[in-house]
């Protein structure tokens, strides 16, 4: 109910409900972008667009299920035209890279916990379409009908895909482990 | 743990902090587009509206059913068989193809009074005066009751309820965002309304006239509700079979004099745009509750192995001893209307300033619209009224309870 007032807000232009939104889901939406990319600045730039895309769409905009999925469901289609783009253009994005802190970038101001410096690392060894489906079903809570639907491949293939990708994870994450 | 939840753990604790570059960044481009936006969606003034609505491409795909009908200053009756045959049928037929009407006229109940029995009047500083107004309103689908309306008072006071979302601003300025159903139309007054009319045939007369300046031909019904305490006279227009005017009392045997809603104009439209339902609310809107928890099983009464009829009694008999004993909260639990009053909006309300109230007696009950209505006799002060109280039945977890709902018309002086 409150993300439906803070939206009906929004509609008749109130910068408070567009920051209380942004307050409530950055981290969220972040936290996806990064997993997925495995590069905070990028991640920002993504997260960036879909609010500005969400502003720009949002006379039109009708919320029929959650703020919070829907938003993630942009941040995670945003995230795949990057990976996309970077593929087309010949440059692979580097499995290797650390998840970037904050000090290395003085513009930029995201600083990741532990866990998401871990996370962003063991997700970048897998392949793009294993972490989007664990990150969307896991984090977005979508179910992996929805997730299907969404890509626009079969129920079997999403399954396939978050069961291999959940074991070369766990894998992943022993091995850090035993290091 | 199993490794699946490991790695849910493991994304579930990923965090990150922002700070001030990023969100600058992030939302400081949307917050600039969002001003254009505003900019660009300011909701239109009153003295706008109607090129708005002129302008709107919408309006004009309706613009051959925009009807515009203002009553005659003169009408004098004439002869039934002198004039074309109306049936109720007919204007039935030919309202329902109008979801949207506007409309003006005069109120003759006070603003204060018209959401003091919300207990928001207060809250909201509604100016007390009574007078002139104007409405849209747009039906929802099955056109029996409104889905948005729109109110405009005399001061430029706008208010705006849209199903469980209601929008106030006062003239001087100050704005409110109402998280409740604080303004609808119920039934709606031009199809709904007439289609109960033709059930309910009780008391209801036709005559004949016309329109001295127009030289149009109308018809007039009087109406007396069997089930509510209120009457209406309405005016149709015998050539568009469409309803001109009316007025409603809140008192079905006495309409001698002003009536509570006396509505001169009414304009239909098959559709209007969206901006007619806008409001320009600054982020500095007081946001104020008035959600009803009627359907609230921490309210109300037990009716299990009571007939409706025993339960009635019972709800009513312990409201009224709760009021004389003024126990605010035990009429909070038994009223849930009264739920989000505050002890002086209560006194208030339930007219503690006439010294205390006490039941006389429960007359014969009868069925209303939301559920059954029980005359209750009270004395206040010297003066003995009666007050037509509706129980409202639930079922909540397949067990039987009732809430004391509202009163039914205004209280009336015993007979």
């Amino acid at each position: 109910m409150e993300d439906k007032l803070l939206v009906l807000r929004c509609k008749r232009g109130s910068k408070d409900a567009l920051g209380r939104i942004y307050e409530k889901y950055k981290s969220d939406a972040l936290v996806l972008a990064i997993a997925l990319l495995n590069n905070t600045s990028v991640a920002e730039d993504v997260v960036h667009d879909v609010f500005l895309s969400f502003v720009q769409s949002i006379q039109k905009f009708r919320l029929t299920g959650s703020l919070r999925s829907y938003l993630l469901t942009c941040v995670a289609n945003r995230a795949r035209n990057v990976n996309k783009a970077k593929n087309r253009h010949g440059v692979e994005a580097d499995p290797q890279e650390p998840v970037s802190p904050a000090s290395d970038e003085p513009s930029r101001s995201i600083m990741c916990n532990e866990q998401l410096q871990q996370l962003g690392d063991a997700m970048a060894q897998l392949p793009y379409d294993q972490r989007e489906t664990i990150m969307l079903h896991f984090q977005a809570a979508m179910t992996f009908r929805t997730i299907a639907k969404s890509l626009g491949i079969s129920v079997n293939t999403v399954k396939s895909r978050y069961r291999y990708g959940l074991d070369k994870l766990r894998l992943i994450l022993d091995r850090e482990v035993r290091r | 743990m199993k490794p699946e939840d490991e790695i849910r753990n493991l994304i579930n604790n990923s965090d990150v902090t922002t700070g001030p570059e990023t969100d600058k960044n992030v939302l400081g481009d949307a917050l600039k587009h969002l001003e254009k936006f505003k900019k660009r969606q300011l909701a239109p003034s009153q003295s706008n509206m109607w090129r708005i609505i002129m302008k709107s491409p919408i309006t004009r795909i309706a613009a051959a059913a925009v009807i515009i009908i203002g009553l005659g200053m003169t009408v004098y009756l004439i002869d039934k068989s002198t004039t074309p045959a109306w049936a109720i049928d007919q204007s039935i037929e030919a309202m329902k193809n109008y979801r949207v009407i506007y409309f003006s006229g005069r109120i003759s109940m006070s603003w204060g009074d018209s959401f003091r029995g919300l207990g928001v009047q207060k809250l909201l500083e509604l100016p007390e005066s009574q007078g002139e107004f104007e409405m849209w309103a747009q039906a929802d689908e099955g056109l029996s009751r409104s889905s948005k309306v729109k109110m405009v008072l005399p001061d430029n006071t706008v208010i705006l309820g849209r199903k469980l979302q209601s929008y106030i601003k006062l003239a001087e300025g100050n704005t409110y965002d109402v998280q409740g159903d604080l303004m609808k139309i119920d039934p709606w007054p031009t199809y709904e309304l007439l289609r109960i009319l033709k059930e309910d045939t009780d008391s209801w007369t036709e005559l004949y006239g016309r329109d001295a300046a127009t030289g149009k031909d109308r018809i007039f019904v009087e109406y007396a509700s069997s089930t509510e305490n209120r009457f209406w006279k309405f005016e149709f227009d015998s050539e568009s079979k469409l309803l001109v005017s009316l007025k409603q009392w809140e008192d079905r045997n006495n309409h001698e004099g002003s009536p509570i809603f006396d509505i001169r104009k009414i304009v239909y439209f098959e559709q209007l745009p969206d901006e007619i339902f806008e409001i320009d609310l600054p982020d500095s809107s007081k946001i104020i509750s008035v959600n009803t928890p009627l359907h609230d099983p921490n309210y109300g009464m037990s009716a299990e192995g009571l007939t409706q009829e025993q339960a009635c009694r019972k709800i009513l008999t312990e409201f009224w001893q709760k009021v004389r004993e003024q126990d605010f909260d035990g009429i909070r639990k038994l009223f849930p209307y009264s739920a989000s009053w505050s002890d002086e909006v209560m006194r208030s309300n339930l007219g503690y300033d006439q010294g205390s109230v006490k039941l006389l007696e429960i007359g014969q009950i009868y069925e209303g619209k939301i559920g059954p209505v029980a005359p209750c006799t009270v004395q206040l002060k010297n003066e003995r009224m009666v007050i037509d109280m509706i129980v409202m039945f639930r079922e909540i977890d397949d067990k039987s309870s009732c809430v004391v709902h509202s009163n039914e018309g205004k209280p009336r002086p015993v007979e």
